[in-house]
């Protein structure tokens, strides 16, 4: 309890509470803006935490995060434009609503649900951390190679259709972060004779190109005239901040729901909200109403979407292991502070464990004060031209590549992994394996080589040890379940899962 | 994922795998030789090129099989990460090349002229008129100006223009 305390009055310094108010403000309107998300609102904006203290330049980012999931409920409302598949749901019931008026109450009921998710799931997350960590810190090397790949292996599973590309991109990851001296025999790998290529391949010009540059490609060779809006005015309506609670059983089956997906790596928001606002109409006294207005449908939405951030956190500190990319580039500011998440950190560094959860309940709080002050004037980002956005965030790009180790190497760099990142968009190929295997790479080795040195090489370790067994035999189960799944009575197809 | 007689987007999709499999095969090959000072005498696990192996197997393996599904006329879904589904693929590599130019006027002119002349060629090739153009160019370098270099320090080094004419 009192490294809880330390953690969170940590959270108070008044570097932390200004980055998390600069970090919040920017989320709002990254979430807002059209055709960007916060993936690539961290990966360009990375470079300007090098200064800062680990906490702050983490609540920074974490500060974005946050806000474009309340930013993203925005344009789900107003536009009927998702900027990302966690806010499908709530445009289902919010985008009615503002057609018959009611936008201001729909913005509310958003994002009181949103807060109510964010707050439990940082608190709840916060108070079972040490306890995970507890857990956690009885793993051996065995165990955390176990997890990594087995965590990896959710990633190249979760790209339903897409596997063997996705492990494909997965393997180029893990071989890229070879790349450089080997720490145990300090063998050059890889390097081509070339001294950049020593440090390895760096982790954010990487990060710049793929999310950032490859971004802005696309919306700079997006057609004109895809971009005209018409938005409703809307803001804040102080009374409907309050309905949420109307729908208790909603609105707490949704927050847990949220905050024990977002633990599991790769599953993602949009899982949680989808099953909430099933949940939430399978369970209604008026499940036709969904769909067509229903203010517990963005209830049931929201609350889930949000309460991902503090589980996601909780599986990044306590084992080390990003669940997508947004934690993926949060875990890279962690290692270029050089924090390395882990059961260990809550032991050593308690007050960046436990303050990153202070900041968060702090980004909460100030997310909801700016919605307050700011969304009638914030919503008229939505009219932002996506391609003047795309020159923006291509002048950032360069600035952020070149900023980290002041070169053009860097810029360089980010120019080549933006065209693949491009290309492989253009070709249907994922690019988040890759930078997830890149950020897991150096850990997943070190394990690996651990623990097969202290069996003299026999795989056998990792069933003869009960947890990592378990982990492997999860793995194993998740390879072979299509095949068994076909040997499984076919169930009656239910009704379509989507709304009208 | 559905299937059906190959066309021009699976073939595509099939070469680029197909070259990320071969690129993959051919590094596992001259592994030991691309590690400076190899030592092979060392239990399989304690070698440094062990590791890459594994990673570069994922490629060769995965990287295999998807051209196989391409080629057998298996249509991937969409990935969600970039919808490129409405963009043109020439005016995306317009955008790459300014990049590249940019690259080097940064080391020839320095960074704010170069940013200028970037942003302008960038908000053109958006189809901005010329004097919207020239404002965000002007806007733009100077924000980033002010925050990076005055504002973060980040330094830049001089143009060598400026030193060949002085």
């Amino acid at each position: 309890m009192t490294e809880l305390l330390v953690g969170f009055s940590a959270a108070f310094a008044p570097a932390v509470i200004a980055a998390v108010a600069v970090g919040s403000m920017l989320g709002i309107i990254v979430g807002v803006l059209p055709g960007i998300g916060p993936g690539v609102a961290i990966a360009v904006l990375l470079p300007l935490t090098y200064g800062m203290s680990p906490l702050a330049g983490i609540s920074v980012l974490l500060g974005i995060y946050c806000g474009a999931f309340y930013g993203g409920a925005v344009t789900s409302i107003l536009i009927r434009t998702p900027g990302e598949a966690s806010s499908i749901m709530t445009m289902f019931d919010g985008y009615p609503m503002a057609r018959r008026g009611e936008a201001e109450r729909a913005l509310s009921i958003a994002f009181m649900s949103s807060f109510v998710g964010g707050m439990f799931s940082a608190i709840v997350i916060a108070l079972a951390a040490p306890w995970l960590a507890r857990f956690t810190g009885r793993f051996g090397a065995a165990e955390f190679a176990a997890t990594a790949a087995l965590a990896l292996l959710c990633v190249a599973k979760a790209y339903k259709g897409q596997f063997a590309v996705s492990m494909m991109m997965l393997g180029l990851g893990l071989f890229l972060g070879t790349v450089g001296i080997d720490q145990t025999s300090s063998e050059h790998r890889f390097t081509f004779g070339h001294t950049a290529l020593l440090t390895g391949v760096p982790l954010v010009p990487v990060i710049i190109g793929l999310f950032g540059v490859a971004q802005a490609l696309v919306l700079l060779a997006t057609p004109p005239g895809r971009e005209r809006r018409d938005v409703p005015r809307a803001g804040i309506n102080l009374r409907a901040f309050a309905e949420p609670f109307n729908y208790p059983s909603t609105l707490s089956k949704s927050v847990l729901l949220g905050t024990a997906i977002g633990i599991l790596p790769a599953v993602g928001a949009a899982l949680s909200t989808s099953m909430a606002y099933f949940e939430a109409r399978r369970s209604s006294r008026h499940p036709l109403s969904f769909g067509k207005g229903n203010p517990e449908g963005i209830v049931a939405a929201e609350a889930a979407n949000n309460s991902n951030s503090g589980g996601a956190m909780g599986t990044v500190l306590t084992l080390g292991i990003p669940g997508d990319a947004v934690t993926a580039i949060i875990m890279g500011v962690f290692i270029v502070h050089g924090v390395y998440p882990g059961p260990q950190l809550f032991a050593e560094k308690p007050e960046l464990a436990y303050g990153i959860f202070g900041a968060l309940v702090l980004i909460n709080v100030a997310i909801m004060i700016l919605l307050i002050l700011t969304t009638r004037h914030i919503v008229r980002f939505v009219q932002v031209e996506e391609r003047v956005l795309g020159v923006i965030i291509l002048a950032l790009c360069f600035v952020g590549a070149y900023s980290v180790a002041t070169s053009l190497y860097g810029v360089m760099l980010a120019l080549l992994f933006g065209i693949l990142g491009w290309a492989c968009a253009w070709l249907r190929i994922p690019v988040i394996p890759l930078a997830l295997g890149l950020v897991m790479g150096d850990f997943l080795e070190a394990s690996l080589r651990q623990t097969l040195t202290i069996s003299n090489g026999s795989w056998m370790i990792f069933l003869e040890r009960p947890i990592a067994a378990v982990v492997v035999g999860i793995g194993a189960l998740m390879i072979v379940w299509p095949a068994i799944r076909r040997f499984l009575p076919q169930r009656e197809p239910r009704e379509a899962g989507l709304p009208d | 994922m559905s299937t059906g007689k190959p066309g021009a987007a699976q073939w595509r999709e099939a070469g680029f795998t197909f070259a990320f499999a071969l690129a993959g095969a051919t590094l596992m090959l001259l592994a030991p030789r691309l590690i400076q000072g190899y030592n092979p005498d060392q239990p399989y696990y304690a070698r440094s090129a062990f590791f890459p192996w594994l990673a570069l197997s994922l490629v060769v393996l995965f990287g295999g099989w998807s051209t196989w599904q391409a080629v057998r006329g298996v249509r991937r879904e969409l990935s969600d990460e970039l919808d490129v589904a409405h963009t043109s693929v020439p005016r995306a590599l317009a955008g790459a090349a300014v990049v590249g130019l940019y690259i080097l006027l940064c080391a020839a002119v320095g960074y704010p002229a170069a940013t200028c002349a970037c942003v302008f060629l960038l908000a053109r090739q958006t189809r901005l008129s010329r004097a919207a153009s020239l404002l965000m160019a002007l806007v733009l370098t100077a924000t980033l100006y002010l925050v990076f270099v005055v504002g973060f320090k980040v330094w830049f080094a001089p143009s060598w223009l400026a030193g060949w004419i002085r």
